[in-house]
């Protein structure tokens, strides 16, 4: 090949190689080049035992990774893979910026005077390549040798990171084989590569102990992002212990002075052990010989408790109103739905004009009657007609609130998640709606009002607080108490939902737990109370024989948790107030 | 009533002060910043937002003009067809910046505007004009609504005034009467509001979530428990019973000094503009994150720039869009998005992050060596200080003056 001929064909070479690279970065991929290269913008190793595969993280930029640079897409990484081996820089350096100079010749023209500005432009280029090999360390302008501590494992590639303008990603395919010669030369074997394979991370919001970022949690940190984290970790313990208050108490036991404590209030609450490892992730507090203690910043975070409780407080009545009602989302399971009464849902004391919004309504016919006769009378019409005009309809009585009576199974089956979900959506109705709540809680051989009717939020949590899951489930026993309790409260619109995970075992009245619960339930209708059961019940039996015997809908589902109970409540509380006949 | 340096600033309400002074910094630049104060009962937000007119800097305005026509931009329905030397002959004149407020009883047409019944009926030479509402009343200042919740739960018409206003910038208001042409007029009005969400009917961000959106800005007021800030704030009271008459001479001639301040940061900063790599930043949390608003982004850009300028630096850094993030987003994700957001920016005191001169090096912040090490530090010496050094807002030669702490570290 003539001298002209060779660099056209490099030239060509080189623009067809930088199209190569931009397109496969365009996709977060990489390429692989030469015989053992490796070049993209991401991070990407070489597993144990590869025989020639290298992984590409797809969701790690190099130039964040290696040099903590802001914006991603600017750095090139480049690896050169070799048989360990000390590979000496000075010599790599000085090729490179021989490889750089050769390149602007071939690809710029330069007329005489501009040459100081190339010089300039070869010496820049050569500061923003960074290189490191086991043999030393840093740009090619500046190489220093720096030796690995004696008895540390060769490192197998030329590791090198190049902040260049894409402009210049030509050079690459010079730089890559001048390396791999410069590696030969040395006398040294090159690795050949032969697959990148790409690795997609999972960066689920899960994986972040109690929500926060591990990356930057640490002294320096702006004040700003400290106490996000602060209140972020604060709202996270709250929300899987059931409360602030609880969230507090726990902290108090943190102290290898309370390790019994502690550990008994982790079979209360089974959801502290992932608490604590992820406090001690987020280094607020390590593990010592005889138990936990607090760091510095565990410290601040617990002042932070102290001095913002409010502030959180009403941060985590934000969280609960904001349970995400998952648009479209049914509960997961079975579940019936019996017919509803019309009548339920009119108002037959109030009647109103017909319009475009209430046409569909039942027509009120004495109201309508006695319009249409006062009308004739006053246009002096001898002969009585109904005219359209006349026509009165029952008032909707959508603004009707709903009582909502929770009957719920506090055996020790119901511990820990589904409890926590009960809690949650009676302190969700609350916040969300006009909607008194009460809460009957049944357990061991006994029924108790843990909340009766109420409005108030603080009322209602901190009895709350009081629920303490354990023993049998006297399922009757709870409905009977659930009765008097609206008996004596005379609620609007009173619905009576019942949650349990399981068969009742203890009976009231006879030997037949189930048999008394049913008996129960036949009361609900004449007391007009809207009966809903939702549950677990594997055997499908007597859930739907309680509902039955309480006119009432029934949920079988296959988890107690936040949003099946959401959406079930949100569901029976729009059919008490709305119609669904025409 | 107290003056707005009288006001005891502490860590939480510090960041209304800082707002505030952003959002009348923003007037100045002729971008309305439209702020929304969330906070418990007692933390003091609508008295912070109410004492801020004793800074606002005075504008010029046509003599008489109602609207508060910009001079050099005549935009009411009075002057906008007036030619150069005809606003010249009716003569300027300096008002202070408005600060209106809206109550809960106010009436749609004393907000918007309404048919001037004193010319209607004015027997010598009866016309039918338009008599502006607060709004167009507040051009180039700021109106003030409390309790904004409760107001756009129960007045409606209120709230599509609200989003008209707050929708462009400058927005615009129409005004409509029977029997005359609707008259459209652009109005360049920052909304300040202040709510208690822990109150009926709930946040804002819930119950009108696109007018809650319009808002560039919110700010979460805390108390404080810090004793040395309670004992300041029982000082100052005392100090003020005491030595009332003097001591307000004293804040008149501070007020004029930190007014002259405003505009003189306004005009030496008007051409800050935010480096790429940070606007890529911000551009990137918004694809990854999937933010719904752009105003949002729109929002952190503004405010970086503003604190940048308030605290007399010439490039934004990291921390001016930190400070940002949760001002900007707290109305607009989840919390713990917020959380995630914030964590993301590299942390700004470390070196080789924002360098953007031609021969930067390429130096890895992991690896640290000789070489590396030098290379860093000759980077860093073609650098603005670092942001972590303790900065110090405009207020506080201001504040210091008064013997007030400013701006206290928290919780240190
Ligand atoms: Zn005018």
């Amino acid at each position: 090949m003539s001298e002209d001929k060779s660099a056209s064909y490099h030239r060509s070479r080189s623009k067809s190689f930088k199209k190569t690279l931009q397109d496969s970065f365009l996709k977060d991929e990489g390429v692989v080049a030469g015989e053992s290269s490796v070049i993209s913008q991401k991070v990407h190793v070489e597993p144990p035992d590869s025989e020639g595969t290298v992984y590409i993280y797809s969701a790690r930029d190099a130039g964040l990774t290696y040099l903590k640079l802001i914006e991603q897409n600017l750095v090139l990484h480049i690896d050169v893979f070799h048989n360990p081996a000390d590979i000496n820089i000075f010599d790599l350096a000085d090729r490179i910026r021989f490889t750089i100079s050769n390149y602007l010749d071939l690809t710029e023209d330069v007329s005489p005077e501009m040459l100081p500005e190339r010089e300039m432009l070869i010496l820049n280029l050569a500061q923003r390549i960074y290189l490191k090999t086991n043999h030393g360390e840093g740009t090619v302008l500046s190489p220093a040798s720096c030796p690995s501590p004696p008895g540390a494992q060769l490192p197998g590639h030329v590791h090198i990171l190049a902040k260049i303008p894409d402009k210049y990603y030509g050079l690459v395919y010079f730089l890559v084989d001048q390396i791999e010669k410069a590696i030969s030369y040395q006398g040294y074997n090159l690795r050949p590569v032969n697959k990148l394979v790409p690795i997609h991370e999972q960066t689920a919001s899960e994986e972040f102990p109690l929500g926060v970022p591990l990356t930057h949690n640490d002294a320096e940190s702006p004040l700003e992002v400290k106490l996000q984290n602060c209140s972020q970790v604060l709202v996270a313990m709250a929300e899987q212990l059931g409360g602030l208050e609880i969230a507090e108490s726990f902290m108090e036991l943190i102290s290898p002075l309370q390790t019994i404590s502690l550990s008994r209030f982790g079979k209360r609450y089974p959801c502290m052990d992932k608490i604590l490892e992820d406090l001690a992730k987020l280094g607020y507090i390590k593990k010592e010989a005889f138990g936990y203690s607090f760091t510095n910043i565990g410290k601040e975070l617990k002042k932070f408790l102290k001095l913002h409780r409010k502030e959180l407080a009403a941060q985590i009545r934000k969280a609960i109103r904001h349970i995400p009602p998952s648009p479209g989302a049914t509960p997961s399971g079975h579940f019936c739905r019996v017919k509803s009464h019309f009548s339920a849902f009119y108002d037959k004391r109030k009647a109103v004009d017909r319009d475009r919004d209430n046409w569909y309504n039942p027509i009120a016919i004495p109201e309508t009657v006695i319009k249409a006769a006062k009308r004739s009378i006053l246009q002096d019409k001898t002969k009585f007609e109904i005219k359209e005009q006349d026509l009165m309809v029952f008032k909707k009585r959508c603004k009707a609130p709903v009582d909502i009576c929770m009957v719920v199974d506090c055996s020790g089956s119901m511990k820990g998640a589904k409890l926590q979900a009960v809690q949650w959506v009676a302190e969700y109705l609350v916040l969300t709606t006009r909607d008194k709540v009460a809460l009957v809680s049944f357990q061991e051989r006994d029924a108790h009002v843990i909340v009766p009717f109420t409005k108030s939020y603080t009322n209602l949590h901190h009895n709350l607080l009081n629920l303490q899951p354990e023993g049998l489930t006297p399922l009757a026993k709870g409905l009977v108490t659930a009765l008097d309790l609206i008996a004596k409260s005379k609620p609007r619109n009173p619905l009576l939902a019942l949650i349990t995970d399981g068969k009742p075992n203890t009976p009231l009245f006879s030997t037949d737990p189930v048999a008394d619960a049913i008996k129960v339930c036949t009361d609900f209708p004449k007391n007009k109370i809207r009966f809903i059961i939702i549950g677990i019940d594997p055997s499908k039996e007597f859930i739907p024989r309680l509902a039955e015997a309480g006119q009432g809908n029934y949920y079988l589902v296959d988890d107690i948790d936040r949003s099946n109970l959401i959406n079930i409540m949100r569901s029976e509380r729009k059919t008490s107030t709305q119609t669904k006949s025409k | 009533m107290k003056s707005y340096l009288q006001l005891a600033r502490h860590e939480g309400n510090n960041t209304l002060f800082e707002t505030v002074e952003m959002a009348i910094l923003s007037s100045l630049w002729g971008v309305p910043l439209h702020l929304h104060a969330e906070g418990l009962r007692g933390t003091g937000k609508t008295t912070i937002m109410r004492a801020a007119r004793d800074i606002f800097p005075p504008i010029t305005r046509i003599k008489g003009c109602l609207y508060n026509c910009d001079p050099e931009k005549p935009h009411c329905p009075f002057h906008k067809a007036m030619s150069p030397q005809e606003i010249a002959e009716i003569g300027s004149e300096e008002i202070p910046m408005p600060f209106l407020e809206i109550s809960h009883s106010a009436k749609i047409g004393t907000i918007v505007g309404s048919i001037d019944l004193a010319k209607i009926t004015d027997s010598a030479n009866p016309t039918a004009a338009i008599l502006p509402g607060i709004i167009p009343q507040a051009h180039r200042g700021v109106i003030f609504i409390d309790e904004i919740n409760r107001l756009a739960d129960t007045s409606p018409e209120l709230t599509d005034v609200l989003l008209d206003v707050m929708g462009t910038k400058p927005g615009r208001v129409q005004i409509e009467e029977t029997g005359l042409p609707v008259v459209e007029i652009p109005v360049q009005v920052s909304v300040w509001a202040a709510s208690n969400p822990d109150e009926e009917p709930g946040p804002l961000e819930e119950t009108r979530r696109q007018l809650a959106d319009r808002f560039d800005m919110v700010i979460d007021m805390g108390r404080t428990h810090d004793p040395d800030s309670i004992a300041e704030i029982l000082k100052l009271n005392s100090h003020v019973r005491m030595y009332e008459k003097e001591v307000s001479q004293d804040y008149k001639a501070m007020h004029q000094k930190a007014r002259k301040e405003l505009q003189n940061i306004a005009a030496r900063y008007t051409n800050l503009d935010l480096p790429d790599f940070l606007r890529n930043y911000i551009a990137r949390i918004y694809v990854k994150y999937d933010l719904e608003s752009l105003r949002a982004i729109e929002a952190i850009q503004h405010a970086a720039l503003l604190n940048c300028a308030l605290k007399r630096r010439d490039t934004v850094l990291v921390s001016d869009i930190t400070k940002a993030f949760p001002l900007a987003l707290r109305h607009r994700v989840d919390s713990e998005i917020l959380t995630r957001i914030m964590n993301s920016a590299p942390d700004s005191s470390s070196s080789a992050v924002k360098v953007t001169s031609p021969f930067e090096s390429a130096a890895p912040a992991r690896e640290p060596s000789a070489a590396a090490a030098a290379a860093a530090a000759a980077a860093a010496a073609q650098e603005p200080a670092p942001a972590q050094a303790k900065e110090k807002s405009f207020m506080s030669p201001v504040l210091s003056f008064l013997g007030i702490k400013g701006e206290k570290e928290n919780h240190s």
